[in-house]
């Protein structure tokens, strides 16, 4: 059969392959990484008393995690998947719907992680106390608990697949960019009650609530997603493929 | 650039039409082995053929286990060819792919090359500057200098019209009155030139002048024909 007897599949908007090999990893790496942080409270109560939740220590490195693989995406994926006939607005479409999927999977992850570590605390009498400065109750308000992982990782995966967008692209001016993402992040955090960055006058002003609230956390979330999906947009949808050196 | 008719640049209806193969790899994650970087084109390539990319890597010799990273300059060439050749796409660019391939190996792709064309006829560009190693393959040919679109022919027609004219000078000059000489080289009495014409034509001023006059290979066409681009 030649080839003009056939017809082209095209490319779905859904990335499957994507998110089935990422998730694969994010498996892995997650079966690893929390197994070394339920290991770690027990290594360390022989020095001291367990007053925390190891694992709530750990969403706060899951997120940078997620922040890479945005940022393998966006600087990787999309050169590839260009390079083998999908367009550059086809596939940051995919890379936007991968994000926000692949942020669920890692956020429910992260929540389940919470159930042997509960086990753990339980057995040996340690208290399972989760930083206060967040959208959830405790280790077991898992709809919360899911909501602010996804919402977190989201923001990160966005911004990973900004910035690998945009260093693909031109890496000056994706370096100037760096304080636009940071200002996003503070807007972001706003809901969240966060005490990161120069925005706390607003707390202080009472412009937002001094507690974490879940649907303003939500809205200004969904807003700076959207500000960095917008800005990956703008810088890849007509980025020039580059040559490698050989 | 149109393609069909239709502009090329994001347009998911051509790019999926089109593969284009550079010799620097961009076309695979080089962290990852030749087993996925075949899958993953699979995966993409709307017309990929499995034979076709199992018949080049026995033929490369390329290991689908081995990682794109260890692979050597030359490997790395024949993985690509193998993508390009495999992807069927109607319409395929080989960019100097076969850069860093030793000789052997140029061989078996333009062989591969030909059988693959053979079983689904496609457009398939070919640029390169091996030009007297790929001559076989060509149907129509594409000059472009600097940008410049020098000549476009198809082969045989092209072949038929270079021609080499040696003998003593006036003979010569009477020869090529009027024809377009690509280059004239002296030795004493004796001119030797290059023309490109009609050959027919060049035969009979050659025999009535009684010169010596044999074909020009596309190679020297093309050298000529760039050179005289330099020139001007």
């Amino acid at each position: 059969m030649t080839t003009a007897q056939r017809l082209p599949k095209g490319f779905a908007l859904f990335p499957k392959r994507l998110l089935v090999e990422q998730g694969l990893f994010a498996g892995m790496v997650w079966a690893g990484f929390s197994l070394v942080m339920l290991i770690i409270p027990v290594v360390v109560s022989f020095f001291r008393p367990i007053e925390v939740s190891g694992w709530g220590f750990g969403l706060g490195i899951a997120q940078w995690y997620v922040l890479a693989i945005g940022c393998y995406v966006g600087w990787q994926m999309f050169e590839l998947h260009v390079m083998h006939g999908q367009s550059r607005r086809g596939f940051l479409k995919s890379a936007f719907i991968f994000t926000l999927l692949f942020s669920a999977l890692v956020a429910a992850l992260c929540v389940v992680t919470f159930l042997p570590e509960a086990l753990i605390y339980g057995t040996a009498g340690w208290p399972q106390v989760l930083d206060d400065n967040r959208l959830y109750d405790g280790p077991f308000d898992f709809p919360m608990l899911f909501l602010h992982g996804w919402l977190t990782f989201a923001l990160y995966g966005a911004g990973g697949l900004f910035f690998g967008v945009a260093f693909y692209r031109n890496s000056a001016l994706a370096t100037l960019c760096v304080p636009a993402v940071l200002a996003v992040s503070w807007i972001a955090g706003l809901g969240m009650a966060s005490t990161d960055g120069p925005l706390q006058f607003l707390v202080r002003e009472g412009v937002v609530p001094s507690e974490p609230n879940a649907l303003l956390a939500t809205v200004l979330h969904v807003l700076c997603v959207a500000v960095l999906f917008g800005g990956a947009w703008m810088f890849g949808r007509d980025a020039a493929i580059r040559k490698k050196a050989a | 650039m149109l393609v069909d008719g239709a502009p090329v640049f994001d347009n998911e209806a051509a790019t999926s039409q089109i593969c284009l193969i550079r010799e620097s790899g961009d076309m695979v994650d080089s962290t990852e082995t030749v087993g996925y970087a075949l899958e993953f084109a699979a995966d993409m390539r709307p017309y990929w053929s499995e034979a076709v990319a199992g018949n080049m890597l026995e033929k490369f010799r390329l290991d689908r286990k081995k990682r794109v990273s260890a692979l050597s300059r030359g490997q790395r060439s024949a993985l690509a060819s193998t993508l390009g050749l495999a992807a069927q796409a109607p319409l395929t660019i080989f960019d100097e792919a076969y850069l860093g391939m030793d000789a052997p190996t140029r061989y078996a792709f333009y062989d591969a090359l030909l059988a693959d064309y053979m079983d689904n006829p496609r457009l398939i560009v070919l640029s390169t500057h091996l030009i007297e190693e790929v001559a076989r393959l060509f149907s129509d040919i594409i000059i472009i200098d600097a940008g410049r679109l020098v000549l476009r022919e198809d082969a045989e027609t092209l072949q038929g019209r270079g021609a080499t004219l040696v003998g003593p000078r006036d003979a010569v000059d009477r020869a090529t009155a009027g024809l377009r000489v690509l280059s004239t080289r002296d030795l004493g009495p004796t001119r030797s030139v290059a023309v490109y014409g009609e050959l027919a034509d060049v035969g009979q001023r050659a025999r009535a002048e009684n010169l010596e006059m044999g074909t020009m290979p596309i190679q020297d066409i093309f050298v000529h024909l760039t050179s005289e681009g330099d020139q001007k």
